[in-house]
């Protein structure tokens, strides 16, 4: 009878929007009520807690803005956690990014045993947990590990890697990146993604390699690459296993990052209280940190004719 | 309806039956996951939890244990284990269920754990139990110490698994190939070390050889520390008192043998990898507990013993134990059962099966002491002199109680002392130690 | 469809051939193997380790410990995968973990495409905090909501399942939805608007085109999950009372503990674990490169 194939001209406009935008509240209702209950609840206590003094036993002490006072004029450890945890990322992030990116180039290309290549490359991304910390720390090892053997085949000396203030954190960072093959996958996808009636045209157009690295591959990748960097700052700034395994957070805090600080006055000095409040601060960080990077994605980050436009 | 000119190509279609069965699918295993099979086996059966962080290898013996007490119980009492090895794990999961109230029937603590349990009831103070059922006990067959170690405010707070103590093991051939004799009790840090120093090998600027493997875990420092007359806590365990000059003299010697190359770095040797067994070290210090692995990794490569430490300036060795042990929570349920298993697995019987057979660390019972030390030496296999661990238990044992912020302290502890020999001074790890641990006790 | 940043300059490319043939192959081959070189060396510090850990379980317990350091054992001890086996209920163990890794792996690609579906495509007036409040919540340190909502749970009487671990995964991960939605807004308008034109409501569009056209994206994520709870023991480890339920992962744990430590067993039991992981990647490798060819969309 009615032909409601068509939207009539009384559905489009405004009220086709509102109809969107109920389909839309409802679906993420759904969403909505499990974040609630399992996520949002224990953040919530968490933040409670951090205004309390809590040992664990008997109920919180509620002491106000105490924690806080204390983190950030009475602690050292604090700062110099933060500024370990900092320069890890410092370190880590670019480093992975350049290395996942670079590898997926490398990859991306019609080389025979390709496939063998990937796998080698993301095996260890999958690999986690305390048997392969127990490897590194026999790699790591100053006088019988495998890495200051093979330097010192090339004649370099023994380098006291998870006991030097000094080289403790690019040593960690050396196990983030060997897990970095997971990022490639993703670089992957996103490369075999990118049109190649770009690539002719640009090559048409006479462009090199390196240019055409920045003016087709780049802008054409940044969604995927602006998804990792959010992605590895968050993942980066709260590194926690191999501190906790390998190093204890040594020597002498080089290692201490703030995951782990938090972790040993929630664990170890049942601090309840101040634990929650240094990780409050550490979630307040991150937030900012990535609330820049999302803001300035407006200039790098390029989606194509789709969606764009909308909002965040 | 005009059909979509944009039907996706040739592959399966995400269709609503699909999607549906997948959903269903998930909904049937989420509710098998939730199903929890066992809970009682029966009316009138009681189930015990019992938690413990030992290996496999240990685990054996005391599903042994648990498996013997069950049936002398008519199995009117049935036990679950539950063990995870890894302890930074097992004591976050403990930790975690502690304080959201769900602690099990009976868990495996260390001596360490007492004060900081026992503040927070999370153990049972079980004197008036082990009173009623002394002769079935026998609480003096326990080590003093290790009973001292259980105490807080005079009550104790769980039954012995096992103590342990360090020595000094000896790589016997490598003695002998340079012509050095065998140390004897009597012998000195000062003696050890200058030992230490006459087994330095170098092969063109890269040192392939060491006089011996520096511990630095910190209870057994704290018996270092008291040899040399150095105290790491107040006598009424509130504050930190490491930085004192006779600890600085101790630190600075074990500095010193690093720089003569006489000792590799501290923590340079991950848990479990020995440079003893590698030939790398004359002298390894470690525990009493490491003979099996020793025996296995060596393997009969060299003739190897084990000696007492070396005695102090003050005269005395300062031998410091540490061990594990049974206790029942605080919030357990059925006190009496829960005691009937704890007793179980302290008895002569348990000792004889977890500890004695396989001699593994020093029975927490001197009676099974006596046993393990026969065994050993009546296999013939090496270390022959290992009866010096249980003889220093009993001579040198020093009397330490491990405060309640223990923990804390290790971590502070563990951090400073691994800048020794990487450009840490001693003065200033010890200074540090101390400042921080102080700090942490007044946030606490 | 999408513009380069730089316009195309039509004389100059008719004017000026690209390169000769010749030397373009030349090029062509020199970048091959340079990229193999790099590749080949790169490779061998990636699998070193890997291969370490594989060889570690077939030593015997001198080697481990022994320096120099042996590389391959003398002889294999391949009864280790057997003692495995005996030591510990490891095929329950191994049961328990497939249940909850693919229960899991449907959860996260369930909730998580619903949850894009909306920040991605649909518009409402809290659609920006939504999804800023869902990102912040991967910002917090996990260590201290743990305490609560293990206390949360316990009152919940979930202790000892994996409800606590597997009900969240139905509920959008954020980080997947998150890639979910960049994947989703990549697709072009044109597409939506010819499905809605053709009388396609919002469910139909989600599940018939889509989903299908996403079935790239939704692979990654299924792989990504697999990974995850297959190798997951945080969760497992603080809400299970009962051995028999461990995955995997808590089970290799037990070989090495304080007064023994049987590290060749752990890493059999390590090597065990990644196998799946490794077999799931090579099948999936080829229909994920599959996924994205047919996906012409793109191209």
């Amino acid at each position: 009878m009615f032909d409601t194939s068509r939207p009539t001209r009384r559905q489009t406009g405004s009220s086709l929007r509102r109809k969107e935008a109920r389909a839309g509240l409802i679906w993420v209702q759904w969403w909505f009520v499990g974040f609630l209950l399992f996520t949002l609840i224990p953040i919530c206590a968490a933040i409670y807690l951090s205004f309390t003094s809590w040992q664990g036993i008997g109920a919180p002490q509620w002491i106000g803005i105490d924690n806080y006072v204390e983190i950030l004029s009475g602690d050292p450890v604090f700062w110099k956690s933060l500024r370990v945890t900092a320069l890890y990322t410092a370190l880590a992030l670019p480093s992975g990014l350049v290395l996942g990116f670079g590898l997926a180039m490398l990859m991306n290309q019609k080389l025979r045993g390709v496939t063998v290549f990937r796998t080698i490359y993301y095996l260890p991304s999958i690999l986690s947990g305390v048997p392969v910390l127990i490897l590194w720390m026999f790699v790591f090892n100053r006088d019988f590990g495998i890495l200051n053997w093979m330097l010192d085949l090339v004649g370099i000396p023994a380098v006291p890697w998870l006991n030097s203030e000094f080289w403790v954190v690019p040593a960690i960072t050396v196990t983030t990146l060997w897990g970095v093959g997971g990022s490639v996958i993703i670089y992957l996808a996103g490369l075999q993604g990118v049109p190649t009636e770009l690539y002719e045209v640009a090559t048409l157009d006479g462009a090199g390699w390196w240019r055409t690295l920045f003016t087709v591959t780049l802008p054409m990748m940044s969604p995927v690459v602006f998804f990792q960097l959010v992605l590895a700052l968050i993942g980066s700034l709260q590194v926690f296993a191999q501190a906790y395994i390998l190093t204890g957070g040594g020597p002498n805090y080089a290692s201490y990052f703030m995951s782990l600080y938090i972790y040993n006055e929630a664990f170890i000095g049942l601090r309840l209280g101040y634990a929650s409040a240094l990780a409050v601060i550490l979630f307040i960080l991150i937030l900012l940190v990535t609330a820049v990077v999302f803001g300035t994605s407006r200039f790098w980050v390029y989606y194509g004719d789709s969606v764009e436009g909308d909002e965040s | 309806m005009t059909k979509s000119t944009l039907t996706p190509l040739g592959t399966t279609l995400l269709t609503r039956r699909t999607l549906l069965t997948a959903a269903a699918a998930g909904a049937v295993g989420v509710s098998l996951a939730a199903c929890a099979p066992g809970g009682t086996s029966g009316t009138g059966t009681k189930t015990l939890k019992l938690w413990s962080d030992h290996s496999t290898e240990e685990l054996a013996g005391i599903k042994q244990v648990v498996a013997d007490f069950e049936k002398a119980q008519g199995g009117s009492i049935k036990v679950e284990i539950l063990n995870i090895a890894d302890g930074g794990q097992y004591y976050t999961k403990l930790k975690t269920a502690a304080v959201g109230n769900n602690l099990p029937d009976v868990f495996y603590v260390r001596t360490f754990d007492t004060a900081p349990f026992a503040t927070k009831t999370w153990t049972r103070p079980i004197d008036d139990l082990i009173q009623r059922d002394s002769t079935e006990v026998v609480p003096d067959d326990f080590w003093a110490a290790q009973t001292a170690q259980f105490t807080y405010e005079d009550k104790v707070y769980a039954l012995p698994y096992d103590f342990s103590n360090i020595g000094v093991y000896i790589n016997k051939s490598m003695f002998e190939a340079e012509g050095i004799p065998l140390p004897d009790a009597s012998w000195t840090w000062d003696d050890y070390y200058a030992t230490a120093a006459k087994f330095v090998k170098k092969e063109g600027g890269k040192q392939t050889r060491w006089g011996t493997t520096l511990l630095t875990a910190d209870w057994y420092m704290l018996g270092v520390f008291a040899s040399n007359g150095g105290k790491v806590f107040s006598d009424d365990l509130t504050q930190c008192v490491i930085n004192s000059s006779e600890n600085v003299a101790t630190l600075q010697a074990m500095l010193d043998a690093m720089e003569a190359g006489a000792a590799p770095l501290p923590n340079a040797t991950p848990a479990g990898v020995d440079p003893f067994s590698g030939e790398l070290a004359a002298m390894y210090i470690m525990g009493s507990f490491a003979t099996t692995g020793v025996r296995a990794s060596v393997d009969g490569k060299f003739d190897w013993d084990v000696a007492p430490l070396p005695n102090g300036s003050t005269g005395t060795r300062g031998v410091s134990c540490a061990g594990g042990g049974w206790s029942i929570a605080g919030s357990a349920g059925d006190v009496d059962a829960s005691w009937e298993l704890v007793k179980a697995l302290a008895s002569p019987a348990a000792q004889e099966i977890l500890i004695v057979e396989p001699t593994r660390s020093v029975p927490g019972r001197q009676s099974s002491a006596e046993q393990w030390a026969e065994q050993a030496a009546a296999s013939n296999e090496p270390p022959a002199s290992i009866q010096i661990f249980v003889d220093q238990m009993k001579t040198d044992a020093i009397d330490v109680h491990y405060p309640t912020f223990w923990q804390d302290f290790q971590t502070i502890w563990g951090n400073q002392i691994g800048t020794l020999g990487a450009g840490g001074e001693p003065a200033a790890i010890l200074a540090n130690v101390q400042d921080e641990t102080n700090k942490l006790i007044a946030r606490s | 469809m999408t513009q380069l940043s730089e316009g195309t300059r039509v004389s100059r490319s008719a004017i000026r051939p690209a390169r000769g043939r010749r030397s373009q192959r030349r090029s062509r081959t020199t970048t091959r193997l340079i990229s193999y070189a790099l590749l080949s060396i790169g490779a061998v510090a990636f699998i070193g380790p890997l291969l370490w850990m594989v060889t570690t379980s077939l030593k015997t317990k001198a080697e481990i410990f022994s320096y120099p350091i042996t590389l391959l054992p003398a002889v294999p001890q391949w009864h280790h995968y057997v003692e495995l086996f005996t030591a510990q209920p490891f095929l329950q163990y191994i049961l328990n973990t497939l249940l909850y890794t693919v229960i899991g792996v449907i959860g996260s690609l369930v909730g998580s495409s619903c949850a894009a579906f909306a920040f991605a495509r649909m518009r409402f007036r809290l659609r920006g905090p939504a999804f800023a409040v869902m990102m912040a919540t991967v910002m917090i340190p996990s260590w201290v909501t743990l305490i609560p909502a293990y206390i949360m749970f316990s009152r919940i009487g979930w202790l000892d399942t994996y409800l606590p671990l597997l009900v969240p995964a139905f509920f959008a991960a954020p980080v997947n939805t998150f890639l979910l939605r960049q994947f989703f807004r990549s697709i072009p308008k044109e597409i939506e608007e010819a499905a809605r034109i053709d009388g396609a409501g919002n469910l139909r569009f989600f599940f018939m085109i889509l989903l299908p056209l996403s079935k790239s994206a939704l692979l990654v994520i299924a792989i990504f999950s697999f990974v995850f709870y297959w190798n997951d023991f945080m969760g497992p480890l603080i809400y299970l009372t009962s051995q028999g339920k461990f995955p995997i992962q808590l089970g290799i744990l037990n070989f090495v503990g304080e007064n023994t430590q049987d590290y060749a067993l752990m890493m059999a039991g390590a090597t065990l674990a990644i196998l799946p992981c490794v077999v799931l990647f090579f099948i999936a490798q080829r229909w994920f490169i599959q996924g994205i060819v047919i996906t012409g969309v793109k191209g």
